[in-house]
């Protein structure tokens, strides 16, 4: 999850760029299979030891956004007396996540490069 | 501590209370809430289901679900759409293309016919086809949201898509029936209208009604007729018979219940 990490660096736990919670999901759920509303706050918060947390009232609309662009197919499965949803990549959603994590590096490096210029003249 | 049966039914009357009236999301927010309300627990056993409860709920922010419930209206209307022009675009693949060309050719050789017939007749004839269609739209529509209403009835619960493949007026819900679409829906029944008049003006005084007699003016609306004739069947009657069908496919949870 270096991506995170960096991330956190460059942005703190300031408003997430516009698009990134998307990639911040696809992300996640290309590395855990599938995974549930409340498992995904919880994973941020975990990785980011609580730096970047994911609001509930911002989730919610990006993963039905992601649903609806067939990135995202969504699994319910009966647990504890309550039905839960479960959402995961599909095919689509597969090769939209190399796209959106190389659009999100390269503005890290950009972001990097404006906060923290390190030229050297040789 | 996990949460007993009541207190889940307690979370999903306390989010259709927040203006949550569809079970899809209903189901999604009190899971969520069900996994903090537990989590919080681990923690703090001592604190009241109550409690608990309402903290949750406020990590929602100040607009509660609102725009949690407006994100997930838009994402279904777009499912929506691309039901419907799934269907749509099967008119213009074989064999069904077959239809709707035989149809707007049958419509246009009627339209040359009526041409030349007095003007009037024609015109009045144009518009008892589109009456025709808007009948039947509000006939079919009608009877569809009561045979909905019956079933969420019995079954006490709403789904989104199903409300709106069954309040359907063309493509749009009937909460969602903005004026831009009413203008819409007024120009396409007054277009045959329109024309008809304006012509007839003309033609009272001295030119003959020559724009409506062009075949590229009769083409356009046998054309006009035919697709929205199409469109009318799909909303009214393919896609609402096909309900059951869309609904597990999108929800899950839906076959789960039965």
């Amino acid at each position: 999850m270096y991506i995170f990490e960096v991330y956190q660096q460059v942005m703190g736990n300031s408003k997430l760029y516009k698009g990134s919670l998307h990639t911040i999901i696809l992300k996640l759920l290309e590395e855990n299979g599938k995974m549930y509303g409340y498992e995904i706050t919880q994973k941020v918060k975990e990785i980011t030891k609580g730096e970047l947390q994911i609001t509930e009232g911002a989730l919610y609309p990006a993963l039905h956004k992601l649903e609806s662009e067939d990135l995202l197919d969504v699994e319910v499965a009966k647990v504890d007396n309550r039905m839960r949803k479960y959402y995961k990549l599909t095919e689509k959603g597969s090769i939209e996540t190399v796209n959106k994590l190389k659009e999100l590096e390269q503005y890290i490096r950009n972001m990097q490069v404006l906060v923290n210029p390190k030229w050297s003249i040789e | 501590m996990k949460l007993t049966k009541e207190q889940i039914q307690e979370l999903y009357q306390f989010v259709a209370a927040k203006g949550v009236k569809h079970y899809d999301l209903q189901t999604e927010l009190v899971d969520h809430l069900a996994n903090g309300i537990e989590e919080y627990w681990k923690i703090h056993p001592e604190k009241s289901f109550e409690e608990v409860k309402a903290q949750e709920f406020q990590k929602f922010g100040a607009a509660g679900f609102s725009d949690v419930i407006k994100k997930h209206d838009d994402a279904l209307s777009k499912k929506y759409k691309k039901i419907i022009s799934g269907f749509f675009m099967e008119y213009f693949k074989l064999p069904k293309i077959i239809g709707t060309i035989t149809s707007i050719a049958i419509i246009f050789y009627c339209l040359r016919f009526l041409a030349r017939e007095p003007f009037v007749t024609s015109i009045f004839t144009v518009m008892v086809f589109f009456f025709i269609i808007a009948a039947t739209h509000v006939l079919s529509t009608l009877n569809n949201k009561i045979i909905y209403k019956r079933k969420v009835k019995k079954s006490g619960k709403q789904w989104k898509l199903e409300d709106m493949i069954f309040h359907s007026y063309i493509g749009y819900e009937k909460q969602q029936r903005s004026t831009k679409r009413k203008i819409f829906d007024f120009i396409i029944i007054i277009i045959p209208v329109t024309i008809g008049t304006l012509i007839d003006d003309v033609s009272s005084s001295i030119v003959p009604p020559f724009i409506y007699n062009h075949y590229w003016v009769q083409l356009v609306i046998a054309t006009t007729i035919v697709l929205v004739s199409i469109l009318t069947y799909i909303h009214i009657i393919v896609v609402p018979e096909k309900a059951e069908e869309l609904l597990t496919e999108t929800y899950p949870e839906y076959e789960l219940l039965k």
